[in-house]
Formats: structure tokens, C-alpha cells, sequence
């Protein structure tokens, strides 16, 4: 360039420009061949919301300049741009933009819908990053959404299920009893309304029957009812058959002195023992709840905790079954108000108090919202919890404070990680269940991806049965993210051990923590 | 996370707070907005405030500016380190030393992460050192005919302070440093290597003479400046006094710089402090307190302060604090009297003195 024809001012508005000739050039090519050492950046893939803001910003122009001075000092570096498409708020966006509900259109249709709304997001917030001026290796773009990258969501799921880390097991979910569908938390809507709360007498178990106490369900009426035990208010009785403990603040000085002993359960008898817990409001009620199958959320992380019984009462149409006993048959409704009848007759109720409440419902009909035990798939993150530990140790990190943070939330895991959702817009879990014998069966890995609600299995059941009932349910989206490593280095194929770092020690791997922390292998 | 400038969380909830980027970039661009993302800790809260983005924007309009002006220099004779690295002045070797001392921090900052180090330095050294201070100190090497070799020493100077500090810039300000690579090379400066420390050209000492000196050169400027006098006027005479040995072997090895910058006539360094006082120049009559005291007499005082030479009203009032005009005696209280400070020539000087270090400065205009 002349250097007569300096301009007077510099102007930014060429910065288009540069951006085009960059582009064109492919300056910021990934070229792999081992000649300079491999650096290998773990790109978090945003969600396609359409636009970058300004936290975007800061992350991305961390990463680019990590990216960029890396080249500087002799690296092939490998920075792609990957894109986290699936879940709830597309759906829900989808569904405002068209007018309609996902039930509404066929899962193909809703499915298409999505995966417009998601190209065209896509496309703007390249544009958006191009502007910014990202160094990003734009032939290594992956889409979490694209059959190629679905194939190795799905992979990964047939791998893990081979090592024994996926199961199949059954855990709390939102449930619309009318419906009679899981539903979301955010799919959860909640309203007010007023209810009574019941002040209902749980009297002492006799204590020369301690030991026979192996289950809580122990039955037979021994209590007296009008013996003073402790006094329980609740809004929902009818769950009273599903109680498996009670639980009273630990510093609280009217109860404490009851910890450890037993109380029987009006009208189910069963003998339940009284526990402390923090989380307990001693101000709301009595101070002493009782610990059903389950009331709410608190009641599902108080079983986990305690590790205490699941009793069962309820089927998917909210009708009670037989281990709620005389009520068994019954609505919920029916039951409540039976129940309260009852334990007004029997005189375990001590008065009743109308309450405020805020119930959860589902967002199509309204139905207040059950939680239910349902199969659900998992992976069994627990027992990876020390093999994380050792791998953070193994890593540097930054900024260090991170990685105690990491670590703490590896030991707070209490369950496992539940990867199934009841939605469309995501990677469908690649499972067929025989309909004769139940079995599950999977695809074979060259036909990956497969959608079992459109596919169907190569191969008659083992059992000779060749009808097979689709699993409807998908996979959480961080099924898909959680891969992008493996994924970035072209796995399953075998030459992705040339650009997986704990394979190959001349190449560096770079983590960007998808929220805030940075951690570099 | 990012706050507005409220000082709460940017949020769509309160959305005349919310900035989005391509607002930045169409009134500044995208590098001032990549300098205020540089400028903070990851994994820390940020505040988004407009005076930062205005802040980079000023920044990469300085370099600009800078760049444009000694453009004229640096690329109409190519000046290889070899031709020159016998030749260089103290004041080269001193921002030489300042370069690659920056050349590592930058390259440690961006290797451990520390973004936010990364840029003040790279701009405390552009903007201050660079542009403040050598680019001004060595334009009479360039303009006037020093020598062959203080020139091509400063060209070369020149060129690989702006052409480092565009690779160590490189990753903030991708689109600036590619802008204005282009007038060096061909070739993308984002696919240059990061640029070598000279080793041999590191020298604490040279630091620190370098910044002794610049203290003397900035205390003439800010004097120039106050006293209205234009920084490329002449000074007649400039002495500078301290009681460090140091400083004076310091200012001595600095003198062609110090006169050249400062335009200076004569320079002399002394241990010591100025011999100064204070000299009578002119004395006039408080007629509100002549007139009414001495009444009839008062037109005596003033024919003999008009008539008799200064120097000898002045002795007098200095000896006595009053003039006898016969059998009149006038006090100093009843006369206006202007005096300034002279020097040991008995010329008129101004005294600077250094709040920094041991140094007073004697200018005579």
C-alpha cells in the first residue's frame, strides 16, 4: 500500500473489509498435519437465540484472543463454532410464532418448524460473530441438530449403555395427571388459589413396638388417636397413605425432644420416625411437616437424601391405588375430602385454617401437577465422580478458583443425571422396546442417526416378536454438548486421537466454561 | 456478567440499559468494544460503560495519529538492526528496553490469561513512553542534520516500536493492527509470529536514567506550556542543579537529547544549588499614601524616582527599606516595589523545582 495514501483518520468502517479478505483467504485454517504443535479449543456452542449480547462478548473475546495469540506463538490452532440447537425455548417460540401447540402438528412438522427458526438464528448470530472480528476455523462449524453430529449424540448414548454408565430407572417427574405426560419444570405454570390447611394429630407409636418397625407401612391400629403426638398441618391429606417420615427444624425447641421416635400415621397407620431437617420453615404451620411420595420437590430431595421409602399411590390418571388402602379406586379429589371427613370422625382433626397457596399446573389444562415415578433413562454420573476429581487435577485452570467449584458440584451430585425429556426438538433416544418381551433394542451403529418414532429395527426381537413400541421420549441437549470435544476432533472417526489431547501430548486442549469459568487441559 | 451502567445486571427486563453489540460497532466498531472485553477478568462481573468503548476508541485513533505522523519517517529508507545497533542514543536504548520488557509481560499476561494486563500495558507504554515522550524527543534528530546515524538510529526506533506493539495488539484489535500492518507488509499480521525479545537490549540502567530524564525534559515542557511559550520556541539558556552525582553523569549522557527536545541553547549541568536573588525593577509611589503624608513634597518623590537610576533607588531600598530624597524619607511601605528573581549572571530566570527527584531548573528565556 502507498504510504502517501494514509488517511487523515482511521476508519473502523473497513473493518468489514478485512473481515471479507480473512474470510476469503481462510487465514484461520485448522490444518491438522502435526507439522506445528495442535492447539484445540473446546468452543462452548451457544444456544441459537439469534443475536450475541454483551455476555457473549466477553466470552467469545477471550477466547479469540487465547485463539489468536496461540497462532502467534507457532500453534495450529483449532477454533470451531458450534451450535447448541435443541430445547425448550425454540419450542416455545415455535409455537408463539405459529400459533399452535406441539401437540397441535405432527413431531415431523414441529420438528421442521424448529429447525427453521434455528437456521435462520443461526445464520444472524454468525453474522453478529463475524462482525466481532472471532477467528473462528468456519469449515469446522458443527450443529447440534444435523444428522452427522445427531449420529454421534446417539453414539455416545450406545457406547455408555455398552459400558454399563446408561440405565433405565424411575424418577420424580412433573406429571399432568390428565394429560398423562411428563411435563417440564418450565412447562410448569403456577397459580393462586386458596386451600385449607389441616391441623391433624399424629400420635406417639407405642414405643414397645420399636422393634418390630422394619417398614413404615407396618399396619394395625394400636395409637390412640387423642393422644397428644405431634400436630401436622397439611393441604394435602389425601397423601396421608404416603407419608414415610416427619421432619421438624433441628433448632426446634418444642420438637427436638422428639427425635428419633416414632408417630403413627391416622387412618394408614403406618409408623413413620421423626427426623431433623434445615431446609424446614419453623415458622410455617405447625414446624412439622410430613414426608409423602411424593407432595412436592422438597418431599422428592428429602427421600434422595434420607434414602427413604417410595410408597406408590397414585397411577398416571391420579386415581389412588391399593396402597392408599380404603381410598384405593378414588380420585384425588374424592380422597381428599373423604379423608378429611374421616379424620374429623375420628377425631385425629383438630382444626381446620384457610390458607393461601400457590399450586403448580400444567400449562395446557390447568390440571394441578402430580409428581410421579416414571421410567426414566440415566447416566450414572456418580460413579464418575472420582475420575473428574483426578482429571481436574490433571488440568490447569483458569481462573483456579474454578476448579473448586468443579469439584464441589461433583460431590454434591446427589442422583444421577436424568437424560430423558419429554419433548420433540432434540436428539431422540435411539431405543425400540420389543412388544412381546419388553427388551430393549438398539440400533446397529452404521444406521445412526435413527428416530425410533419413524425408523424401524433391522432385526426381529430375540424373542422372535418383530413389533416394537418406539421410545418416545428425547435426550437432554446436554447429551449433545456434552461431546463437543470428542466431536471437535472428528471422534468416532479414528483419527481423532491426532487432536484429543489426553491421546497425543504435543496438543493442547483449551475448555471455555460455558458460563464463566475458563479451564485449559 | 455484564451490568449497565446502572450498575445492575443487563437484562431484558429493563431494557433502556440493555446495549447490544452491534449498536458499539456501528458508532465505533468492534476493536474498542474487543479492548473493553480485554480489559476485564474473566470469570468476574463487568460494567458496561460507553466512556470505556470511547476510551478504546481514543486509543486506536492515538496510534493512529502517531503511526500517520512518523509514517513520513519510517518508510522512505529501510534501516536494518545490524546498520544500526552501534548507534544508538540513550534515549533509543531507553524505549528499546521499555519495548521488550513489554514484549514479556504481554506475551506472560496472554499465556496466563490476564487480559486485563495485557492492554493497560501495551497502552501505558504507546501512549505515554511512545508518543508522549520519544516521538517527541527525537524529531530533531529527524528534521535537522544531526547525523547519518542518530537519524537511522531513530527511523529504526521508530518503526519497531509501532510494528512490535502491532503484533502484541494483534489479538485485542484484530481489524486496527491489520489496518495499519498493511503499510509494513504484504502479508496478514494475523499470520506473522509473535515478535522476539532482543535480550541485548534490555538494560534496567538504561530504564532508569531514560525515565530520570524524562522527568527533567517533562518539568521544561509543563514550564513551556504554563509560560505560554510555544514547545518548539527557542530557550536561551537552561541550567539544571542537583546534589547527586548520579543525576549529573545522568543528565550529561542525555544532553543532546535534553537540548534537542526542549530546544535549548545552552545546557549546563552543575552539582549544587542556583544562586539567585532577588533583584529591584521597578518601584513606583502609593500615591494614596504619598499624597495625603508628604503633601507638597509628594511631586519631589515623584520627579526622583523618575530621574534616578533604578539600580540605585534599589541598592538603597535594599539597604535601608526606605529612600532619603533629602531631608524627605520616604518608607518601602509607601512605594510599590517589583522585584525578580536573577540568576549569577544577574539575568532573569525562572526556577523550576522537581517534586520527583534532587533537581532545580534555571531557565532564562
Amino acid at each position: 500500500m502507498s504510504k502517501e495514501e494514509i488517511p487523515k483518520d482511521y476508519d473502523f468502517k473497513k473493518e468489514k473489509e478485512w473481515g471479507k479478505k480473512w474470510e476469503d483467504e481462510n487465514i484461520y485454517k485448522y490444518i491438522g498435519d502435526g507439522s506445528r504443535p495442535r492447539y484445540v479449543i473446546d468452543t462452548p456452542p451457544p444456544y441459537p437465540t439469534g443475536a450475541i449480547h454483551l455476555g457473549h462478548v466477553l466470552n467469545w473475546v477471550y477466547i479469540d484472543m487465547n485463539a489468536r495469540y496461540r497462532r502467534q506463538k507457532g500453534f495450529d490452532v483449532l477454533f470451531p463454532q458450534g451450535w447448541d440447537c435443541h430445547g425448550l425455548p425454540t419450542e416455545v417460540k415455535v409455537e408463539e410464532t405459529h400459533g399452535i401447540k406441539k401437540n397441535d402438528v405432527s413431531r415431523a412438522q414441529f420438528r421442521q418448524y424448529c429447525i427453521d427458526l434455528t437456521t435462520k438464528n443461526i445464520a444472524s448470530m454468525k453474522a453478529d460473530m463475524k462482525a466481532m472480528g472471532y477467528s473462528q476455523d468456519w469449515s469446522r462449524e458443527f450443529v447440534t441438530m444435523n444428522p452427522e453430529y445427531m449420529k454421534r449424540t446417539q453414539y455416545s448414548f450406545l457406547k455408555m449403555y455398552e459400558d454399563g454408565l446408561i440405565y433405565q430407572g424411575k424418577h420424580p417427574v412433573n406429571w399432568c395427571p390428565r394429560c398423562q405426560t411428563a411435563i417440564a419444570f418450565a412447562e410448569v405454570e403456577y397459580s393462586d388459589n386458596t386451600t385449607f390447611l389441616n391441623y391433624v394429630n399424629f400420635p406417639p407409636a407405642v414405643e414397645d413396638s420399636y422393634d418390630d418397625i422394619v417398614s413404615s407401612q407396618e399396619s394395625g391400629k394400636q395409637a390412640d388417636p387423642k393422644e397428644e403426638g405431634i400436630l401436622i398441618a397439611t393441604t394435602r391429606p389425601e397423601l396421608m397413605s404416603a407419608c414415610v417420615a416427619v421432619v421438624i427444624h433441628p433448632e426446634d425447641e418444642r420438637y427436638t425432644h422428639l427425635l428419633g421416635k416414632y408417630v403413627e400415621v391416622p387412618l394408614s397407620h403406618q409408623k413413620v420416625k421423626i427426623i431433623a431437617d434445615e431446609e424446614v420453615d419453623p415458622e410455617f404451620g405447625t414446624g412439622a411437616v410430613m414426608i409423602c411420595t411424593f407432595g412436592d420437590k422438597t418431599d422428592v430431595s428429602w427421600v434422595q437424601k434420607y434414602d427413604l421409602e417410595v410408597i406408590d399411590v397414585m397411577d398416571d390418571a391420579g386415581i389412588l391405588t391399593a396402597a392408599a388402602g380404603r381410598y384405593e379406586g378414588m380420585d384425588l379429589q374424592s380422597c381428599k375430602k373423604q379423608t378429611i371427613e374421616d379424620l374429623d370422625a375420628e377425631g385425629y382433626l383438630l382444626k381446620k385454617e384457610q390458607v393461601d397457596q400457590n399450586v403448580g399446573q400444567c400449562w395446557r389444562c390447568k390440571t394441578p401437577v402430580e409428581i410421579l415415578l416414571k421410567e426414566q433413562w440415566f447416566v450414572a454420573v456418580r460413579d464418575l465422580i472420582e475420575k473428574t476429581k483426578v482429571a481436574a487435577d490433571e488440568m490447569k485452570w483458569v481462573p483456579e478458583h474454578m476448579k473448586s467449584r468443579m469439584v464441589n458440584w461433583a460431590d454434591s451430585m446427589e442422583w444421577d443425571w436424568c437424560i430423558s425429556r419429554q419433548r420433540i426438538f432434540a436428539t431422540p433416544i435411539p431405543v425400540w422396546y420389543c412388544k412381546d418381551c419388553g427388551k430393549v433394542i438398539l440400533p446397529d451403529v452404521e444406521d445412526l442417526p435413527i428416530d425410533p418414532t419413524v425408523d424401524k429395527p433391522k432385526h426381529a426381537c430375540e424373542c422372535g416378536c418383530e413389533e416394537f413400541v418406539p421410545e418416545v421420549d428425547v435426550l437432554d441437549t446436554w447429551m449433545d454438548s456434552s461431546i463437543s470435544p470428542l466431536s471437535i476432533a472428528g471422534w468416532p472417526d479414528e483419527d481423532y486421537v491426532n487432536h484429543f489431547p489426553s491421546v497425543r501430548k504435543d496438543t493442547i486442549l483449551s475448555v471455555h466454561g460455558h458460563s464463566t469459568p475458563l479451564y485449559v487441559v | 456478567m455484564v451490568f449497565g451502567e446502572d450498575g445492575n445486571k443487563m437484562s431484558k427486563s429493563r431494557p433502556e440499559f440493555v446495549v447490544g453489540p452491534e449498536e458499539v460497532i456501528e458508532k465505533y466498531g468492534a476493536d474498542p468494544l474487543r479492548t473493553w472485553a480485554a480489559n476485564s477478568v474473566p470469570g468476574s462481573d463487568v460494567i458496561f460503560d460507553w466512556k470505556d468503548i470511547k476510551h478504546g476508541y481514543r486509543f486506536l485513533r492515538k496510534f493512529w495519529n502517531a503511526f500517520r505522523f512518523i509514517s513520513m519517517q519510517i518508510f522512505d529508507e529501510e534501516v536494518a538492526y545490524e546498520d544500526v545497533k552501534d548507534n544508538f542514543g540513550p534515549l533509543d536504548l531507553w524505549i528499546l528496553s521499555k519495548l521488550n520488557n513489554l514484549n514479556k509481560k504481554v506475551d506472560e499476561a496472554f499465556a496466563d490469561y490476564n487480559f486485563a494486563d495485557t492492554i493497560t500495558s501495551i497502552e501505558r507504554f504507546f501512549w505515554h513512553d511512545f508518543c508522549d515522550e520519544y516521538i517527541e524527543a527525537v524529531k530533531y534528530r529527524l528534521y535537522t542534520d544531526v547525523s547519518d546515524e542518530s537519524r537511522k538510529a531513530a527511523k529504526y526506533t521508530l518503526k519497531t516500536v509501532v510494528e512490535t506493539s502491532l503484533k502484541l495488539m494483534a489479538p485485542i484489535a484484530p481489524f486496527f493492527t491489520e489496518e495499519v500492518y498493511q503499510y509494513f507488509s504484504d502479508e496478514s499480521i494475523h499470520t506473522t509470529l509473535w515478535p522476539e525479545v532482543y535480550e541485548e537490549l534490555i538494560s534496567e540502567e538504561m530504564e532508569t536514567k531514560g525515565e530520570t530524564t524524562v522527568e527533567l525534559i517533562d518539568e521544561v515542557r509543563r514550564f513551556k506550556s504554563a509560560s505560554k511559550i510555544p514547545l518548539n520556541a527557542e530557550l536561551a539558556e537552561v541550567n539544571v542543579y542537583t546534589s547527586d552525582d548520579a543525576l549529573v553523569e545522568i543528565f550529561n549522557q542525555f544532553e543532546d537529547d535534553i537540548k534537542g527536545t526542549l530546544k535549548i541553547k545552552d545546557l549546563a549541568i552543575s552539582q549544587g544549588k542556583p544562586e539567585v536573588h532577588e533583584k529591584i525593577i521597578e518601584v513606583e509611589p502609593d500615591m494614596s499614601q504619598i499624597g495625603p503624608t508628604f503633601k507638597g513634597d509628594a511631586g519631589k518623590i515623584i520627579g526622583y524616582l523618575k530621574s534616578t537610576d533604578i539600580d540605585e533607588i534599589g541598592a538603597a531600598l535594599e539597604k535601608n527599606n526606605e529612600l532619603t530624597i533629602g531631608e524627605i524619607v520616604v518608607p518601602e511601605g509607601m512605594l510599590n516595589v517589583k522585584k525578580e528573581i536573577v540568576g549569577a549572571s544577574g539575568k532573569k530566570v525562572d526556577i523550576l523545582q522537581s517534586e520527583n527527584i534532587d533537581m532545580i531548573v534555571e531557565v532564562i528565556r
